[in-house]
C-alpha cells in the first residue's frame, strides 16, 4: 500500500496551484476524514430523526449513547493502538510483514474479549431500572465493535493506507444513518442496532482486506505483549491522551448540575455536548496542513539527516542536515497554527451563522467560540505528539499526556465551580497549556538533536 | 524536564541484573579486610588462557610459596573462559575476573551537562599525551622527501586521531635535533604523571558518576566535537565517534573494578593496555607499588592486529597529507594504546623488560629508562636437563626431524615452516617436519596450511601432531625451528637448549640473543644455532639443511645451547630476582604507608 505522504509529495512537486490544493484537499479528506465523516453522520441522524419521529427524546438518547460509546472505546483502546502501531511499523521497517495479521488477531482477541467483559459488566451493573435488554445487548455490541475497529483503523494507518479507511468509513456509516433511521420505529435500541449494524460491516470489510492483502501462515500470535518487542510506555500513553481528550466531557456528564440523566449510566449534558462537536469539524484545515507538512517535509528530512548519521557523514554536514530537520519541524507547527488559526479566525467571525447552519440555538455561541480554540490548539499538539514520536521521545509525550490529563480535570473542576461563564475554559485552557509546554520542550531537544541522538 | 524518580531505586536491581550474566564466581576469594601481598593484573592470560605468559604466570606463582599472590583477571567476554587451563597452586589467596564486554551501569538515560572539572582534567591529559606522543612521529611518518607538501612548510603534520593538534612545530624539530632522549622522557613522564593525578583522583571516587559523564554528557559530547573537528572533520563522524566511544569505555570498567579489587601491598601488571591502565589506577589511588612486566609489548602486538583487522572502516585517501599507508581510524586505535602504554610507564617502577631490544623499546615508547630493567625468563632445567638421555645414541645421527613447537596461528607463521620443509625435504630426502601445537584457536588458518602442505606434496613428511607434552617430542627432534614473525623470549628456544635441541629461528624479539648470545661472555659460548630473516623459508631451510649434514656444527651447536641455558636462563635465577623485585617493592610500600598522612584504613 503506498504512502500517502509520497504521493502528497508528488503533488506538491508539480509546483502548480491546482495540485497544491489538491494535496491539501487530499490530505484535509485523509487526515480528517474519519471522524469527520462520523461526527457529520450523527448529526444528519439528528437532524432527520427530529424531523420525522414520533419520540425525540429517543434521539437525544442515541446521540448520547454514541458519544459515550466514542469516549470509552477511544480510551479503552488507547492502551493498545499506539502500542501496536508502533509495532506494526517496527515490523515493517524490519521486513517481518508476516507477524502483524498473527498478531492482529490476538489484539482483537484481547480486545473483544477484554471489552466483552467491561462492557457487560456495564450494562449488568450500571443499569439500576433493570428492563432495556435489547439496549443494553446493542451497547455492549457496540462497545466491542468500536474497540475493534479502532484497532483495525490503526492498522490501516500504520501501512499508511489511509485511503481505504475513509472509503470504508464512508460506507460504513452511510449504511449506519439508513440503517438507523429506518429502524427509528423501535426507539433508542432502533437506532443503536442501526449504528451497530453499519459498524459490524465496517469491521468485517476491514478485516477482509487485510486478510486479501497478507495472507497469513500463523492464525494468531501474542508477540506484541512481549516486552522487548514493544514499548509499555506506548500503552499508557494512548489511553492518557484519549482520556485526556475526553476528561473534560466525563466531568461535564457527570455533575449533575451540568447534566441530565438518560438511561442508565448514560447522561448528557446539554449546555457542553453540542458545541463541541461541531467544533471539532474545524480541525480540517489543521489536520490537512498537519499530513502535508509533517508526513512529507519533516518525514523526508527526517530520513535524509538519520541515513547520514549511519552512513557516516562528516559532523558539517550533520550539522546542515540537523538544521533542515528542525527547520522543517518549525515550519510543520507553525503552519499548522497558521491555517488552523485562519480558521479559527473564521469561525470566531461566523460563529453564529455556523452555529444557524446545524440548527444550534444561538446562547451556544460563546461556549463554541472557546471550544473552537481549543480544538485549534489540539490540533497543534497533535502535530507536536508526532514530531516527538518521529524523534522517540515517547517518555517526554507520556509525561506530556499526563500533564494535559491532569490539568484538563483540574481546569474543568475549576471552571464548574466558577460558574457557566467559565464552561469551556478547562479544557481550552488545559490544551493550551500543554501545547506551549510541549513546543518549549521540543524546541529544546530539536537545539541539541544531535547531541541527543548520538549520546542518548 | 522530570528525573525519573525510580532511577535511583533500579539501579541495584541493574547491577545484579548485570551479574547474573556472568560464570558464577570462582575460585579463592579474600574476606573483606584482608590483603594480599602482590596482586597479579593479568589481561587475557592466566589462569583462563593457556600460552607462554600463562605458564610463566605460574612458575613465578609457584616459585615463590611464601607470597600470597591475588589474581585480577580482564577479559573480553566471559563465553571464552569456560575452564581454568591451571591449577591455582596454594598461595593464590583471590581471584576474580572483570570482562571488557561489559555494558555500563546506567541503561536509563538523562540528558546532563556533566562535570566541569572532570572534563577540564580530561582534556590536560589528552594534551598531555598529545605533546608527549610527538617525539615519535618521525619513526612512523616515511622521510620527508616521500611525504607530501605539507611537511615543506612551516606547518606541523596533522596529528591524527583525538589527540588534538596542540603542539607547534619548534618542539617537533626540537625533539627531531636529539635533544637527549632519555632526559626528555622522565620529563615527559612526570608531566604525565601530574596530570594523571586529578583523574585518578576522580575515578577512584566515584567511578560510576565519570562513566555516566562520559557515555552521557553534555561536556563529553563538545570535547568529542572540538577533537573531531581539530583533526578527523573529514572524516565519518559516525565511525570517529564510535571509536572514541569504544576505546573509553573499558577504562571505566576498569575503573569500577578497582573499586572491588582487595586491598594489596602491592600489584604487579604482566603487560601495559587495559590491565596496566588498571593498575596505574590501583597503584596512584591506593599509594602502593606498581610493577610492571612486559613479554610481548602489548602496543607492538596491538598494532599488528589492528593493521590487519577488518572491522575497522577506514576512510584512507580523505586529503591527509602525513599518514600514508595507515587509515586514520587505526592510528588512533595505535595512538590510544600507546597512550595506555605510557599511563603505565608512568605509574610503574620497577619496569622490567625480557630483553634488552624491549627495554629499548620501552623506553623509546617513553619508560623512564632509570626504572627499567631486564629481567629474563628461566626454565627448570632439572625437567628438562633428562630429556637429553633419551635422545638416540650418537652413532644413529642426527635425527633428521624438524619441530615447530607452538599452536597454529598466523604470528607463528606456520606456511614459512611448510615452505622451508619444501626445500628441506629436496635437498634432504627422508627429512620429516612435525607442527606440534593446538589448531583450535584459528580454525581458518590451520585449513589453510593443510592446503598448502597438500599443494607443496608434502603429505607425509609434514605432520601437525596436535597438542603433545615436550617432553616426548624434544628427545626425537634434530631442530627446534621457530618462523614466528613476532616474538617476545619463546621458552620452546630456552626448553628445547636444555634438552639439547638446536635451534633455527626468525630474527624475532630475542631469539638473535638466545641464540648467539648478548655479552662478551655469553656470545663466548658460541652459537647455538642459526637466525635467519623473517619469513625467508630458503634461507630457513638453508641453515637447518646445514645443521643437519654437518654434525660436527651441530654437536657444537648443543653443546652452546645448554651451556647457555643452563648459565643465563635459568629458573632459580629468574625466580631470585623477582623475590628481590617484589622485596624491594613491598618494603617501599610498607614505608610508604607508614607516612603519617595515609593511614593504612582509608582506602
Amino acid at each position: 500500500m503506498a504512502g500517502i505522504g509520497f504521493e502528497l509529495r508528488q503533488h506538491l512537486q508539480k509546483e502548480s496551484y491546482t495540485d497544491l490544493f489538491r494535496a491539501y484537499l487530499v490530505a484535509g479528506v485523509v487526515g480528517s476524514g474519519p471522524w469527520i465523516i462520523s461526527i457529520c453522520s450523527m448529526l444528519l441522524i439528528n437532524y432527520w430523526g427530529h424531523a420525522r419521529a414520533n419520540e425525540p427524546e429517543a434521539i437525544t438518547q442515541f446521540s448520547a449513547t454514541v458519544t459515550h460509546l466514542m469516549a470509552s472505546s477511544l480510551v479503552v483502546s488507547g492502551l493498545v493502538q499506539l502500542l501496536f502501531t508502533r509495532y506494526v511499523a517496527d515490523r515493517i521497517f524490519q521486513k517481518s510483514a508476516e507477524s502483524i495479521v498473527p498478531n492482529l488477531f490476538g489484539v482483537l482477541l484481547l480486545s473483544t474479549a477484554g471489552t466483552g467483559i467491561i462492557g457487560t459488566l456495564v450494562a449488568l451493573l450500571l443499569f439500576p431500572e433493570g428492563g432495556y435488554f435489547a439496549f443494553r445487548a446493542l451497547l455492549v455490541t457496540g462497545f466491542v465493535l468500536l474497540c475493534d475497529i479502532w484497532v483495525l483503523t490503526v492498522l490501516f494507518s500504520g501501512m499508511k493506507a489511509y485511503r481505504t479507511v475513509v472509503l470504508i468509513f464512508l460506507g460504513g456509516y452511510v449504511v449506519t444513518v439508513v440503517a438507523a433511521l429506518s429502524l427509528a420505529g423501535y426507539g433508542a435500541a432502533g437506532y443503536l442496532a442501526g449504528f451497530c449494524l453499519g459498524h459490524a460491516l465496517m469491521f468485517f470489510c476491514m478485516l477482509v482486506l487485510v486478510l486479501r492483502q497478507y495472507p497469513s501462515e500463523q492464525f494468531i500470535a501474542f508477540d506484541f505483549l512481549n516486552k522487548r518487542r514493544v514499548f509499555p510506555e506506548l500503552a499508557l500513553t494512548g489511553c492518557l491522551f484519549n482520556a485526556a481528550i475526553w476528561a473534560d466531557k466525563f466531568i461535564f456528564w457527570w455533575n449533575p448540575v451540568t447534566s441530565e440523566p438518560l438511561i442508565g449510566p448514560i447522561r448528557y449534558s446539554v449546555v457542553y455536548d453540542v458545541p463541541i462537536f461541531v467544533a471539532y469539524l474545524s480541525l480540517i484545515p489543521g489536520m490537512a496542513v498537519f499530513f502535508v507538512r509533517i508526513e512529507t517535509d519533516f518525514a523526508e528530512t527526517y530520513e535524509l539527516f538519520y541515513a547520514a548519521v549511519r552512513e557516516g557523514e562528516t559532523l558539517a554536514e550533520l550539522h546542515r542536515l540537523r538544521n533542515g530537520l528542525v527547520e522543517a519541524a518549525r515550519a510543520g507547527i507553525y503552519d499548522i497554527f497558521r491555517i488552523q488559526g485562519l480558521a479559527v479566525a473564521v469561525l470566531l467571525l461566523t460563529g453564529s451563522k455556523v452555529l444557524e447552519l446545524f440548527r444550534i440555538p444561538p446562547f451556544y455561541l460563546y461556549l463554541f467560540r472557546v471550544d473552537i480554540v481549543a480544538v485549534g490548539f489540539q490540533v497543534v499538539l497533535l502535530g507536536l505528539f508526532t514530531i516527538l514520536f518521529y524523534l522517540d521521545y515517547r517518555r517526554l509525550v507520556l509525561y506530556m499526556c499526563g500533564f494535559f490529563l491532569m490539568a484538563n480535570v483540574v481546569l474543568s473542576l475549576v471552571s464548574l465551580h466558577f460558574g457557566p461563564r467559565f464552561y469551556g475554559f478547562g479544557f481550552a485552557v488545559a490544551v493550551a497549556l500543554t501545547s506551549v509546554l510541549t513546543m518549549g520542550l521540543l524546541s529544546r531537544k530539536l537545539d541539541r538533536l544531535d547531541y541527543e541522538t548520538f549520546m542518548r | 524536564m522530570k528525573k525519573p524518580l525510580l532511577g535511583g531505586l533500579l539501579r541495584p536491581v541493574e547491577s545484579r541484573l548485570r551479574q547474573s550474566r556472568r560464570p558464577p564466581a570462582r575460585g579463592p576469594k579474600l574476606r573483606p579486610g584482608e590483603e594480599a601481598d602482590v596482586t597479579l593484573l593479568l589481561e587475557g592470560t592466566y589462569p583462563f588462557v593457556s600460552g607462554g605468559v600463562s605458564s610463566w604466570v605460574h612458575q613465578i606463582i609457584r616459585g615463590l610459596p611464601e607470597v600470597r599472590f591475588g589474581l585480577v583477571f580482564i577479559g573480553g567476554s566471559p563465553d571464552k573462559t569456560e575452564k581454568m587451563r591451571y591449577e591455582l597452586p596454594p598461595n593464590v589467596v583471590h581471584l576474580e575476573e572483570h570482562y571488557l564486554s561489559d555494558v555500563p551501569t546506567d541503561q536509563r538515560v538523562v540528558s546532563r551537562r556533566g562535570d566541569e572539572a572532570f572534563h577540564r582534567d580530561a582534556r590536560a591529559l589528552h594534551d598531555q599525551l598529545a605533546a608527549a606522543a610527538v617525539p615519535e612521529r618521525p619513526s612512523l611518518l616515511p622521510p620527508p622527501s616521500v611525504r607530501g607538501a605539507s611537511v615543506g612548510k612551516a606547518r606541523p603534520p596533522r596529528v591524527s586521531g583525538f589527540v588534538a593538534a596542540g603542539t607547534s612545530f619548534e618542539s617537533l624539530a626540537q625533539a627531531g635535533l636529539g635533544s637527549p632522549q632519555e632526559a626528555a622522557a622522565s620529563e615527559v613522564a612526570a608531566a604525565l604523571a601530574a596530570a594523571l593525578t586529578p583523574l585518578v583522583s576522580a575515578m577512584s571516587k566515584n567511578p560510576h558518576a565519570c562513566e555516566r559523564d562520559f557515555l552521557f554528557s553534555e561536556l563529553s559530547w563538545e570535547m568529542i566535537c572540538e577533537r573531531y573537528q581539530a583533526s578527523a572533520r573529514e572524516r565519518s563522524f559516525l565511525e570517529y565517534f564510535w571509536c572514541v566511544r569504544s576505546m573509553h569505555a573499558p577504562l571505566f570498567i576498569m575503573a569500577r573494578a578497582a573499586e572491588s579489587i582487595p586491598r594489596s601491598r602491592a600489584f604487579h601488571v604482566i603487560s601495559t593496555g587495559f590491565a596496566g591502565f588498571l593498575g596505574m589506577l590501583l597503584s596512584r589511588a591506593r599509594r602502593v607499588p606498581l610493577i610492571l612486566t612486559e613479554h610481548g609489548i602489548y602496543t607492538k602486538e596491538r598494532r599488528i592486529e589492528l593493521l590487519q583487522a577488518s572491522w575497522i572502516k577506514d576512510d584512507d585517501g580523505v586529503g591527509d597529507g602525513g599518514m600514508s599507508g595507515i587509515g586514520h581510524f587505526r592510528q588512533m586505535w595505535i595512538r590510544f594504546f600507546e597512550g595506555l602504554g605510557k599511563m603505565t610507564y608512568a605509574a610503574a617502577d620497577p619496569i622490567i623488560a625480557l630483553y634488552e631490544g624491549n627495554r629499548a623499546r620501552q623506553i623509546r615508547d617513553g619508560a623512564d629508562a632509570a626504572r627499567t630493567r631486564v629481567l629474563a625468563n628461566g626454565i627448570d632445567i632439572a625437567r628438562f636437563a633428562p630429556l637429553r638421555a633419551r635422545r638416540a645414541p650418537r652413532e644413529k645421527g642426527v635425527p633428521r626431524v624438524l619441530g615447530l613447537i607452538g599452536r597454529v596461528v598466523p604470528i607463528k607463521d606456520i606456511k614459512t615452516f611448510v615452505r622451508t620443509m619444501r626445500f628441506v625435504a629436496s635437498e634432504l630426502p627422508g627429512t620429516e617436519g612435525w607442527i606440534v601445537g593446538p589448531e583450535d584457536e584459528d580454525p581458518n588458518y590451520a585449513a589453510e596450511c593443510h592446503d598448502l602442505v597438500k599443494g607443496l606434496g608434502l603429505t607425509g613428511i609434514v605432520k601437525f601432531l596436535g597438542f603433545q607434552k615436550v617432553d616426548d617430542i624434544l628427545p626425537k627432534l634434530g631442530l627446534n625451528v621457530l618462523t614466528s614473525i613476532s616474538e617476545a623470549q619463546p621458552l620452546v628456544v630456552l626448553e628445547a637448549f636444555a634438552a639439547g635441541v638446536p635451534c633455527v629461528s626468525s630474527d624475532v624479539g630475542c631469539c638473535r640473543e638466545l641464540i648467539e648470545g648478548t655479552t662478551e661472555s655469553d656470545r663466548a659460548l658460541g652459537a647455538a644455532g642459526r637466525v635467519v630473516k623473517i619469513a625467508d623459508p630458503e634461507a630457513t631451510g638453508r641453515a637447518a639443511v646445514d645443521l643437519l649434514k654437518d654434525e660436527q656444527a651441530w654437536y657444537e651447536a648443543q653443546r652452546a645451547g645448554i651451556a647457555r641455558v643452563e648459565r643465563f636462563y635459568t629458573q632459580g635465577q629468574m625466580i631470585d630476582h623477582y623475590r628481590a623485585v617484589y622485596e624491594g617493592a613491598l618494603g617501599r610500600g610498607a614505608s610508604a604507608s607508614q607516612a603519617p598522612h595515609h593511614p593504612r584504613s582509608a582506602e
